[in-house]
């Protein structure tokens, strides 16, 4: 993948939370990340593959992932619907990656967490960190490639 | 030259220079760690540093005067290393005080370490060669591939391109794009990124 692909991926993400919550998250200036994880509650990892090696993934607060179960007419608050939930906006996140890239382009099943210890991404991988607020939510959207 | 098998320590006149310095954090640690015995590999290794990072720097260090390869007489090497010397009497691997002497003002005046030529400068001159600061390069990158996130995107795919441990050397948890004060570690990083450019980008790096 290219930077205009990644940022097609980006996009992509802003444009899943404006439709589906009518709420446009905005982009703040990112980080590169060198060391410990900056995880929050939930986190929903896509790997990627082909060209460029790596993950992409979507980490946000729980009360962030409520308030948007929240517009979606869900108001369940259990650990592993929560859970199911990233999971869902991951999958529908590389659903519409999909469409828009391709086959060329491979893209896994996500892989979703709770916790802010738990990734399947090596820490020695440096990520580029886009944080974003939504509403009054701060969460990131990570981008982990092999060199 | 030094070698990251040396056994190095601050030289005499260490205080009277460190006074007039600034390093990096990294770059203290490693000055505060050597005890003469310590090879500078295992001390590199201990702060996380790569074999490249810690010649360089050593080497560095050496021209400055700010350090000295160690030399043994046998008698402190077999004890210090714990090492037989079968071929010698019994009572040379020992001093007569069962002590160890300082280095270099042990009995015999032989060494068989290469000695370098001092340099005639006495306190450190200042590191010649680009800016290390980050901000500027990041600027070129992040221009000539668009600007804006697919800009960040490009400058982060160059900063892959600088080798892993000469990243993990610099201990930091982040790097902030618009951060005017960072600078990259030493020279190598710096030309690594430079690479990184041309091969990311197909541009040839110029400094503003």
């Amino acid at each position: 993948m290219t930077e205009k692909d990644l940022k097609v991926f980006i996009d992509i993400i802003c444009h899943y939370f404006e439709k589906t919550t009518s709420h446009a998250p905005e982009l703040k200036e990112p980080v590169i990340e060198l060391n410990q994880f900056r995880l929050l509650d939930y986190t929903g990892f896509i790997k990627i593959s082909g060209n460029n090696q790596g993950w992409v993934y979507i980490s946000m607060p729980k009360g962030m992932l409520l308030d948007v179960l929240n517009c979606m007419g869900e108001s369940l608050s259990d650990r592993s619907i929560l859970l199911d939930s990233v999971g869902e906006i991951v999958s529908i996140i590389t659903s519409n990656a999909r469409e828009h890239f391709g086959a060329q382009f491979q893209i896994s099943v996500p892989v979703t967490s709770a916790g802010k210890e738990n990734t399947p991404i090596s820490h020695e991988m440096p990520r580029f960190l886009l944080p974003f607020t939504w509403r009054e939510h701060q969460a990131y959207v990570g981008i982990a490639l092999l060199a | 030259m030094i070698t990251l098998h040396d056994g190095l320590e601050r030289a005499s006149q260490f205080d009277e220079l460190a006074a007039t310095l600034q390093l990096r954090r990294y770059e203290w640690a490693f000055l505060l760690a050597l005890d003469g015995r310590t090879s500078a590999r295992e001390i590199g290794k201990s702060l996380g540093l790569d074999d490249t990072t810690v010649l360089t720097m050593a080497d560095f260090f050496l021209e400055q005067q700010l350090i000295v390869a160690r030399s043994y007489t046998l008698s402190e090497y077999t004890r210090l290393f714990n090492v037989k010397n079968e071929m010698a009497p019994a009572s040379a691997a020992v001093t007569s005080n069962g002590s160890l002497a300082p280095a270099r003002t042990g009995a015999s005046s032989i060494s068989f370490s290469l000695k370098r030529k001092p340099t005639t400068a006495s306190t450190p001159a200042p590191t010649t060669g680009p800016s290390l600061k980050l901000k500027p390069i990041m600027d070129f990158v992040i221009r000539h591939s668009g600007g804006g996130t697919t800009g960040q995107i490009a400058a982060y795919r160059v900063l892959l391109k600088i080798p892993r441990p000469l990243l993990q050397a610099m201990k930091i948890e982040s790097i902030n794009f618009i951060d005017d004060n960072f600078e990259l570690p030493n020279q190598e990083a710096y030309h690594a990124i430079v690479e990184g450019i041309k091969s990311v980008l197909n541009v040839t790096y110029q400094p503003a």
